[in-house]
């Protein structure tokens, strides 16, 4: 072997003698051309659908449910298949992405996806990936056939073209607005392991003791009693409350709210004549006048209705509270940054005063993505660093 | 008999010779660079998805 490796780097090393320099030429030049044709044929046979849905694992997912979007079929018949959106067209980050395939080999064979539960598990995990890769590149692979230039705004309804010409303007990612376009959205996209992810985190490794206060970052339930059977209501997300009871499994708390002295009183607010929602309460509850505690009433001028100071004790699961609000808050601004300026730059929180944002943030829910959860607390957000809370307000 | 001397002197006789760079000629065009070629491009696609690890995905060009 050795001797071999020797001969032929000897060889290699010395101007050929018994081979012409056309030969050499010749043949060199042919076998380049062999091996980058054969190379490049390999290559683009990987950037096909065949190969794609060749794993089971994209043929009977993915690729079922791209056969129900307008980029299967459509009037006009021009499809997308997979390499058209997934594989960048660039050369560079082809080979890149070429290689990050591996992961994709490896997957394959331990079968990190190979069953429907396992994909469903980390389809949201899968599809940031994706919505990363357009967002960095401002939807480069929709580009590829859309392009803002050649739309025609008067076939378009009054809606499309109105926000399609403000994304025009801004060359905007079409991933802002159009995820789930071609498969089906991750079911716990909002919810779940979604935005609200990490305060699930942080509630679940939270000290919680007796006497002091807390914040929960969901919409829970509350209960009668410690054993957690009696429903009697709802803690609004971003309440701040006082733990007075620690069990197994179960808290006591006390909230300390405002409500009004008229009608039923289930509704608990965080401050006098502020539409700021702490927490309903069933009638039967709101009633009992042995577990509510209530102060004199103070009438607000705006409506003439009468308020009062409403204190009382329920009972709420466990690893559902957060020790302070810096979390909570950062995360409820970060989502509210990145969810509410994609069409136009946010309104700044003290824009706006309290019993103004519930208004506002309706108005806008229709163009965001979120769950219950995710409304009640960047609500509650806005309405806490709103005019009436901050000193930055004009 | 003919022999060739190169500058390093290695005394082979012409057929050998020949016969020597016929073989080295077809392991570079068919083995060698083939081989090389890949493993080039491989590793070059590799340095760009570690670095995309790092600096995030390819930005707007």
């Amino acid at each position: 072997m050795k001797a071999w490796l020797s001969t032929i780097w000897q060889t290699m090393k010395r101007p050929a003698t018994q081979i012409s320099l056309g030969v050499v030429s010749l043949g060199a030049f042919i076998s380049g051309i062999i091996f980058w044709g054969g190379f490049n044929t390999a290559l683009e046979v990987t950037n096909t659908e065949e190969f794609c849905i060749s794993c089971h694992e994209m043929r009977d997912n993915v690729y079922q449910e791209l056969q129900q979007t307008v980029h299967w079929s459509n009037h006009s018949g021009v499809r997308a298949t997979c390499p058209d959106c997934h594989v960048p067209y660039n050369w560079t980050d082809k080979i890149a992405r070429k290689m990050q395939a591996s992961k994709e080999v490896w997957g394959a064979i331990f079968g990190t996806i190979d069953t429907r539960e396992k994909f469903e598990a980390k389809r949201l995990t899968l599809a940031q990936h994706e919505w990363a890769r357009f967002k960095a590149n401002g939807s480069l692979e929709c580009k590829n056939c859309h392009d803002y230039d050649s739309m025609n705004w008067d076939l378009m309804s009054d809606a499309a073209r109105t926000q399609m010409k403000q994304a025009h303007e801004r060359d905007q990612s079409c991933m802002d607005c159009h995820k789930g376009i071609a498969h089906q959205l991750p079911k716990n996209m909002n919810a779940g392991a979604g935005l609200l992810g990490p305060l699930d985190q942080a509630a679940s490794s939270t000290q919680v003791s007796s006497g002091s206060d807390y914040y929960n970052h969901r919409v829970i339930p509350v209960y009668l009693d410690q054993t957690l059977q009696d429903s009697t209501g709802e803690l609004n997300a971003g309440s701040k409350i006082k733990v007075t009871q620690v069990t197994d499994q179960s808290y006591e708390i006390e909230i300390a709210a405002w409500r009004k002295a008229k009608g039923f009183g289930r509704v608990l607010y965080q401050d006098f004549g502020k539409n700021i929602l702490v927490a309903n309460l069933d009638k039967a509850l709101a009633q009992d006048k042995k577990r509510m505690q209530t102060s004199d009433t103070k009438e607000d001028e705006l409506t003439g209705l009468p308020w009062q100071q409403a204190t009382v004790k329920v009972w709420i699961a466990k690893e559902t509270l957060l020790a302070d609000t810096q979390q909570l808050w950062s995360e409820a601004s970060e989502i509210y940054n990145s969810s509410c300026s994609t069409c136009h730059s946010q309104p700044a929180e003290a824009h706006f005063d309290a019993n103004t944002w519930p208004g506002m943030f309706k108005g806008m829910l229709s163009f965001v993505n979120f769950d219950n959860d995710t409304q009640a607390l960047v609500l509650k957000y806005l309405q806490t660093h709103s005019s009436d809370y901050s000193d930055a307000h004009h | 008999m003919s022999y060739n001397t190169s500058s390093s002197g290695n005394d082979v006789p012409a057929e050998e010779e020949k016969r020597q760079q016929w073989h080295a000629f077809l392991f570079i065009i068919i083995a060698l660079f083939p081989i090389l070629s890949v493993a080039i491009v491989g590793g070059y696609g590799l340095i760009i998805w570690i670095s995309q690890m790092i600096f995030g995905p390819p930005g707007i060009s």
